[in-house]
């Protein structure tokens, strides 16, 4: 854990966030800073991890103490393992409608792109954007294309979208700003269950072309 | 009690308390995205101030009871009728069998609140009851109000509450809004003196207004297009701008992580406003440093603590 005190940093006037060198780590230092008093939100992001802290209990100068003093004597945290999914895909077509211009901006074919898309192990970094909205790493970054300028104001649930290097999975409908190269009708959130995300932070997810 | 909803307008919604807790598996707040005003109306009916009761967006609502019941509506300015007659908002309503209460559309501001004695009862999920549409969870069967529902009371109404909200403590409403702002994580992206337009240019709410989110045009600004943002933590009050340049101001609903530049955030004190502000209204954002927000906060917690005890927890 390379987490320093000195990143600690006021973004607004009821939170401070803290650099992180990886989602992975932000995924730790978030989970291990949850049940810190006063926090009531702790957010980690792939750099960053923000905490909201309750105005009504605590000031800010004091809570940066607090949240100091926690970052210091933070435990190693074990690695988890994960679960591995295989998410089935439709690329292309109404449910990739962004494949073509991805494929002209990484110079594959729609083939190649599938291929390597397929081929690839992709990891959880987090959860997030909107419920079970997941964030993977993988094919080593390689299939990196910019995000889309103007967002979609409504997204399809179970698309799949690409956006620096990542994929991401829309468990649910709602606006969003990556390249959609393809829809899974995997569930990926299901509010009836008991645990409701099929994803996790370290799972495992190859994807299927059908 | 029940009540039965004969005309439920553009989009009316079981809000209540946030969703806390949660924003780190992806789960939005959720909640009155005017939060203040649902704490109004929840003071004159005796219940507490985050008691679940109705959001009604800009168009209106009808709701027949059938028994009596204690009433109250606040929020954005509209007509108010029980049973044909014209009522107040700000008052406490004592409705009777079979009366029927009528809003009509907003005419300043954009939700209006309505709260009833008791509270409403709502599915509850992952601690709060308030709807969260796009995952179909909380409030009535994860959704808006349609005509023909039937709405149930969480506990008995009590004989508590207020005759009427004292004239200062009611919310202004205008179509010329002022948000305080501090800067944002990434306001050093903007490019040249692009800041002085995000603190002191005059923006227009856009048509892209909703509980996620409300878009802003009319001022551009510009953001360095040096590689992509890796998704950050963004809240309800985070402003955000992607590289078309145009601004939005995140809402109740709002995503839980974004990509696009964090250039501003809503002070705490004046993020109950967003939910108010409608489409072809104008913004701007005064800047605020850290410390001075503090100050202001602790100033607003004092004067509508005169009113509403415990408003620490809601603003």
């Amino acid at each position: 854990m390379t987490t320093s005190i000195e990143s600690i940093e006021q973004v607004a006037d009821d939170r401070f966030a803290i650099g992180v060198d990886s989602a992975k780590e932000g995924q730790a230092v978030a989970a291990a800073l949850q049940t810190l008093p006063h926090v009531v939100e702790s957010v980690g992001g792939i750099s960053t991890v923000e905490l909201m802290f309750d105005v009504a209990s605590i000031g800010a100068d004091e809570f940066r103490g607090q949240l100091a003093a926690a970052l210091c004597s933070m435990p190693q945290d074990s690695e988890t393992a994960g679960q591995v999914h295989e998410i089935p895909v439709h690329y292309g077509g109404p449910d990739g409608p962004d494949l073509e211009a991805v494929c002209s901006e990484l110079g594959l074919s729609n083939d190649e792109f599938i291929e390597q898309h397929t081929s690839a192990e992709w990891s959880v970094a987090m959860l997030g954007f909107t419920p079970g909205f997941a964030y993977l790493d993988g094919a080593d970054g390689s299939l990196a294309v910019p995000r889309r300028s103007t967002p979609r104001q409504s997204v399809p649930a179970g698309s799949v979208g690409l956006a620096g290097g990542r994929t991401g999975l829309y468990a649910l409908p709602g606006p969003g700003g990556w390249q959609l190269v393809g829809r899974t009708d995997a569930a990926l959130f299901r509010p009836d269950q008991p645990s409701p995300f099929l994803l996790a932070a370290c799972d495992r997810v190859r994807f299927v072309a059908v | 009690m029940s009540i039965h909803v004969q005309n439920p307008g553009l989009q009316t919604l079981i809000q209540g308390a946030p969703r806390f807790g949660f924003r780190h598996l992806g789960v939005p707040w959720s909640g009155a995205a005017d939060r203040l005003s649902l704490a109004l109306a929840n003071r004159l009916v005796g219940n507490a101030l985050d008691a679940p009761g109705l959001e009604v967006t800009l168009s209106g609502v009808e709701l027949r009871f059938d028994a009596p019941a204690r009433v109250a509506v606040t929020g954005a300015r509209c007509r108010v009728n029980v049973d044909h007659r014209l009522v107040r908002m700000h008052r406490r309503l004592d409705v009777q069998e079979g009366s029927v209460l009528k809003l009509g559309a907003a005419e300043k501001g954009v939700r209006a609140y309505v709260a009833v004695s008791g509270g409403l009862a709502g599915e509850e999920v992952m601690g709060s009851v308030s709807t969260y549409f796009p995952a179909g969870i909380g409030g009535f069967l994860g959704r808006a109000l349609k005509p023909g529902d039937t709405l149930e009371l969480a506990e008995a109404g009590v004989d508590d509450g207020e005759i009427q909200t004292p004239e200062e403590f009611r919310l202004g409403f205008t179509d010329a809004w002022t948000l305080r702002a501090t800067r944002g994580a990434e306001c050093g992206r903007l490019v040249n003196d692009t800041d002085g337009v995000l603190f002191g240019g005059r923006f227009r709410i856009s048509a892209r207004n909703d509980r996620m989110g409300t878009g802003l045009e009319g001022s551009k600004l510009r953001v360095a297009s040096s590689g992509e943002l890796d998704s950050r933590p963004v809240f309800p009050g985070t402003v955000q701008c992607p590289e078309s340049g145009e601004p939005f101001v995140l809402g109740a609903d709002a995503q839980t992580t974004g990509g696009y530049a964090r250039v501003a955030e809503v002070i705490r004190a004046d993020r109950h406003l967003v939910g108010q502000l409608r489409t072809g209204n104008s913004l701007r954002f005064l800047e605020r440093e850290m410390e001075k927000a503090a100050e202001e906060l602790a100033g607003v917690h004092r004067f509508w603590g005169g009113w509403l005890p415990g408003i620490e927890s809601v603003i």
